[in-house]
């Protein structure tokens, strides 16, 4: 597959970058996106965050390893919210 | 023309009635509560805004507010989601591009 | 602002749970980011020809408006428009949008439904690329063509029903594609793979499938994977189906101009190229899973379930999570069809109304009527996401009853973001 390819498409994190991150030790979806930015767009990896566990798990697959793979973590704000909103004013 | 004639999709009774609205400064026409993104689809716009880093073209992706990918600048709000807003008369809305490139031209 | 029960996601399940809920009496608030209630019902529009005719159309977009002004006649509260960015402890939504500010509820049902599995294709960031939800959604509800030629790239039944929406509707439709084969995009990229769930899903039906099966095979499709697999193209409504081709590339300017296809082996290895196809949309279908943030930020533990279609929030019978007063129902518990989620909209409902009202017997009775009718939705469904559905919720309810028995094991862990119990 085209390493040019972009996966995460709110950072344009391309697939060539995720694997390198993998080879590099990321073994989690949050090792990922903490060295490649992928998951950290205005999306929050709800695009994305499937496609980086299938290339973990490809990975653990040929390691042997079939324990699930650790999603990122979810953290507000879930969706784009304007900081007036925050501070309640309408 | 990409607009299928003859039927109203929504229930929604103004679902038909004809606005005027501006995009990126061209003035344009579209229904009034469809959302932003199909009146703009219906004029032959595809792309919405360009990404912020390279500058590519982006345009409707999920289509019910998931992505962000259609996120434009409406009546001066920006991040405004262009599939899951509905259109109003005189609606100013922008890709949000020209502000974007002038911070990199500063 | 303060509500009995507050609900987020106008679906099909959301509302079939408002209105039982609003007709036993409770204030109920219901909450959607779209501007028009109905969730995925809006852009819905199939044949199920086991149903008998004069039923066998289904509108979605005339069930999700059903619904919507039973609700509102029930006096339901819907908010669309706005959109729920955090839950914290004793379930307090944070609110933005059309409404914005902090709502508390007595009971919360979070009803967030599926989001669409991406699959991707070097150029599918250009503008025309749509997921093949977006395409249904701006053909059927919206009445706008994605495109005057289109490709469609996925073969499963969703995008074989949308295929022939849009042909419907006027477009052009080139053919119906594999993704490319790789580790992205793994099973949906193997002909064999494709194949073996087409057959399978085709035997329950989706009207179009079953319809051009027959029609290509004198009406003996039970064999069609059998058949299938000596195939590389057939037609569906006079579109190209291509089981052993892959959409390569995606290409153009600044918005699609053509795509470049390209043979797949068997085993699923890219072969030659072959000449570009001008099209100006291409509608991208990878399937669906739940989408399950809102539950891990209500502090609820999550469970990956394959057989579900991905991580869903541990639930019992009654639709209820390890968190006091909070419930799931719909997608977000597995994908399956409307009328499943409608039935556990109910059951959710009943469970919340026992919750709340402290029903007892009533409530008992309540909830096994609705659970009898989740089941009968169940045998009655005409599609079939996963065909191990039945698996993965035995998995979910041995997981619940484990919680119950043994507290502190048998649950995998929550997420980490709140330790404190609401």
């Amino acid at each position: 597959m085209d390493h040019n390819l972009i996966v995460c498409r709110c950072e344009e994190v391309t697939l060539g970058e995720i694997i390198q991150a993998v080879e590099e030790g990321a073994s989690t979806v949050s090792g990922v996106k903490k060295r490649t930015r992928a998951c950290m767009g205005m999306c929050q990896g709800r695009v994305c965050q499937p496609l980086i566990k299938a290339v973990l798990a490809q990975k653990m697959e040929s390691a042997g390893n079939e324990n699930e793979i650790a999603p990122s973590t979810v953290r507000p704000p879930a969706r784009s919210v304007l900081l007036g909103e925050i501070a309640g004013e309408n | 023309m990409l607009r299928i004639e003859g039927e109203c999709g929504q229930e929604d009774s103004r679902c038909r009635e004809e606005v005027e609205f501006v995009f990126d400064g061209r003035k344009f026409k579209g229904l009034a509560g469809e959302p932003i993104a199909a009146a703009l689809l219906a004029n032959g716009v595809r792309t919405l805004r360009r990404h912020e880093k390279s500058g590519r073209s982006r345009g409707i992706y999920c289509g019910i507010g998931h992505c962000y990918e259609c996120r434009v600048t409406v009546d001066g709000v920006p991040g405004v989601r262009a599939c899951i807003t509905p259109l109003r008369k005189d609606m100013v809305i922008s890709s949000g591009w020209e502000r974007v490139a002038g911070i990199h031209e500063n | 602002m303060k509500t009995d029960v507050a609900i987020v996601g106008a679906g099909p399940a959301g509302l079939s749970a408002a209105v039982f809920l609003a007709q036993k009496g409770l204030g109920v608030t219901v909450l959607d980011e779209y501007f028009i209630p109905g969730g995925r019902l809006l852009g819905q529009l199939f044949e199920n020809p086991q149903k008998p005719p004069g039923e066998r159309l289904w509108i979605g977009r005339d069930i999700a408006g059903k619904l919507k002004e039973e609700a509102c006649g029930s006096g339901v509260k819907i908010l669309t428009g706005t959109s729920v960015w955090n839950i914290a402890p004793g379930r307090r939504l944070y609110l933005s949008g059309a409404v914005s500010g902090e709502m508390e509820a007595g009971a919360l049902l979070l009803a967030t439904g599926a989001a669409e599995r991406a699959v991707p294709v070097p150029g599918w960031t250009l503008p025309g690329v749509m997921s093949v939800g977006a395409a249904q959604v701006f053909t059927n509800l919206h009445r706008v063509r994605p495109g005057k030629r289109v490709a469609v790239v996925g073969i499963d039944p969703l995008a074989i029903s949308v295929a022939g929406e849009l042909k419907k509707a006027g477009v052009e439709v080139v053919g119906i594609y594999l993704p490319p084969p790789g580790v992205l995009t793994g099973r949906l990229g193997m002909p064999p793979e494709v194949i073996g769930s087409l057959s399978r899903s085709a035997d329950m039906s989706p009207g179009a499938l079953l319809k051009a099966a027959a029609g290509i095979f004198g009406g003996r499709y039970r064999d069609l994977g059998a058949r299938l697999c000596g195939l590389s193209t057939m037609k569906i409504w006079g579109i190209p189906l291509h089981l052993r081709r892959a959409v390569v590339r995606i290409e153009g300017e600044d918005s699609v101009e053509r795509i470049v296809t390209a043979g797949v082996s068997h085993c699923g290895r890219q072969q030659e190229e072959c000449s570009a196809i001008d099209v100006d949309a291409v509608c991208i279908s990878g399937g669906l899973y739940p989408l399950a943030e809102l539950a891990s930020l209500a502090g609820c533990p999550l469970v990956d379930v394959p057989q579900l279609g991905g991580r869903v929030p541990l639930h019992g019978p009654a639709m209820e999570t390890p968190r006091a007063g909070v419930f799931v129902a719909g997608n977000i518990t597995g994908i399956e069809g409307a009328p499943v989620a409608m039935a556990q909209g109910t059951l959710a409902g009943a469970g919340i109304w026992s919750y709340l009202a402290k029903a007892g017997k009533a409530g008992e009775k309540e909830l096994e009527l609705a659970a009898s009718r989740l089941e009968r939705a169940r045998e009655e469904a005409p599609i079939k996401f996963f065909q191990e559905a039945p698996e993965g919720r035995k998995k979910i309810s041995l997981l619940w009853a484990g919680r119950k028995q043994n507290p502190e094991g048998g649950v995998p862990d929550g997420p980490q973001s709140y330790s404190v119990p609401l």
